[in-house]
């Protein structure tokens, strides 16, 4: 029965097909799903500022200070208290003039490097910073290595370049057509 | 011959890599996740209303000259009622003052000033003296993360330790949990003690 196994086949696989379009489109939900807390998640606080830059500035700040309440998130993303008294700390410093650094410093001597979602560079995180930078020439010398080896190699066994023989040109006529 | 010595350089790279990843994980680390930076320092101006007197502060000033505790609470906070008992049975051994800081006892975040005046009422007051600090002002300067939370003074002002999470009195604490250890008021005792013993200051790590 090559026929009835062959249809079985089709529906088993059809089957298949469709499970995995339920599955895609559990994960397409499970994805919006995700996506919304991110996009709902931003806490209202009615600042005023007096520039756009300021307001960048403060943006920008807020995303990159953690939130030491709730940590896996940055106090833009946070609706703890503690975030909200950090976002107001930090609109309170830049209202007396204080510069980003100074913000930081602020956070830092209180709550630690970790509290920084980006490290600042220092003498501690020399090599934080600096390892892919470093790695850039060893990677470039990698490189050059296996080229100039690979030219070695090419020019020891020299390819054979040319035209085809009778035989192979039968060949591949054969399995042209 | 030539393959192996070409697989060894990704191979020891590798394994270095798992010794890194072990040590990583399985050292003891010096620096608890809750470790704070204030630690060592001398604890931050202040000046707070008196919860209780009227007219009254509570400030910096009031913890010069001895070994105190400081106790961050706040009745929103479930762990701090289960602590509050543990306070009570300390205070009433008279070994160490208690301080302590109300802490963002404020509508929205389901307190006010006077629940926190009630709960003294009700459950007893273990404290010389609570700063009311509603809007989270020394708070902030004490890099309090939340409540409770435990400062351990020394004579000269300098904080000799934070301890975060509910204080406990359990005769033997667990010794597979760190947190119970750590917040063992027997084992902070015992440091108040050396400490008093001394000259008052906090002791060093190794001491």
């Amino acid at each position: 029965m090559p026929y009835s196994r062959f249809m079985n086949g089709l529906i088993e696989l059809n089957k298949g097909l469709r499970m995995m379009q339920k599955q895609l489109i559990k994960m397409v939900y499970l994805l919006l799903l995700l996506w919304a807390p991110l996009s709902a998640a931003a806490p209202i606080d009615s600042l005023i500022f007096e520039t756009q830059l300021q307001e960048d500035r403060f943006k920008q700040l807020v995303q990159e200070i953690r939130c030491v309440k709730c940590q896996n998130t940055n106090i833009a993303g946070s609706n703890a208290d503690l975030a909200r008294d950090h976002r107001m700390k930090v609109y309170e410093m830049m209202k007396q003039g204080k510069s980003d650094d100074e913000i930081r410093h602020w956070f830092v001597v209180r709550y630690g490097d970790f509290v920084l979602y980006r490290p600042q560079i220092e003498a501690r995180t020399w090599l934080l910073w600096g390892l892919p930078l470093l790695l850039i020439p060893v990677g470039a010398w990698l490189l050059l290595v296996q080229l100039r080896r690979q030219r070695v190699q090419a020019t020891e066994e020299a390819p054979v370049v040319g035209a085809l023989s009778e035989s192979e040109q039968k060949k591949l006529d054969e399995v042209l057509k | 011959m030539a393959t192996r010595s070409r697989a060894l350089l990704p191979i020891s790279f590798v394994v270095l890599l798992f010794l890194l990843l072990y040590l990583g994980l399985y050292l003891n680390p010096r620096h608890e996740s809750d470790d704070s930076p204030m630690i060592g320092k001398l604890a931050p101006e202040f000046d707070l209303p008196d919860l209780i007197a009227t007219g009254d502060r509570f400030s910096r000033a009031d913890l010069n000259g001895q070994v105190s505790l400081v106790n961050v609470w706040a009745t929103w906070c479930p762990s701090c009622r289960a602590e509050h008992d543990v306070l009570m049975r300390l205070a009433a051994t008279g070994e160490v003052p208690i301080f302590s800081i109300n802490w963002t006892d404020r509508p929205d975040s389901g307190g006010s000033r006077e629940a926190a005046l009630l709960w003294l009422g009700r459950l007893g007051n273990p404290y010389q003296k609570t700063g009311d600090d509603g809007e989270n002002i020394a708070g902030l300067e004490w890099a309090v993360t939340g409540a409770p939370e435990t400062f351990l003074i020394d004579v000269e002002g300098r904080i000799c330790n934070r301890i975060t999470g509910p204080l406990n009195d359990r005769p033997v604490p667990n010794p597979e949990n760190r947190q119970e250890v750590r917040n063992n008021v027997g084992n902070i005792m015992k440091t108040v003690r050396k400490m008093v013993a001394g000259e008052g200051k906090c002791l060093t790590q190794d001491s």
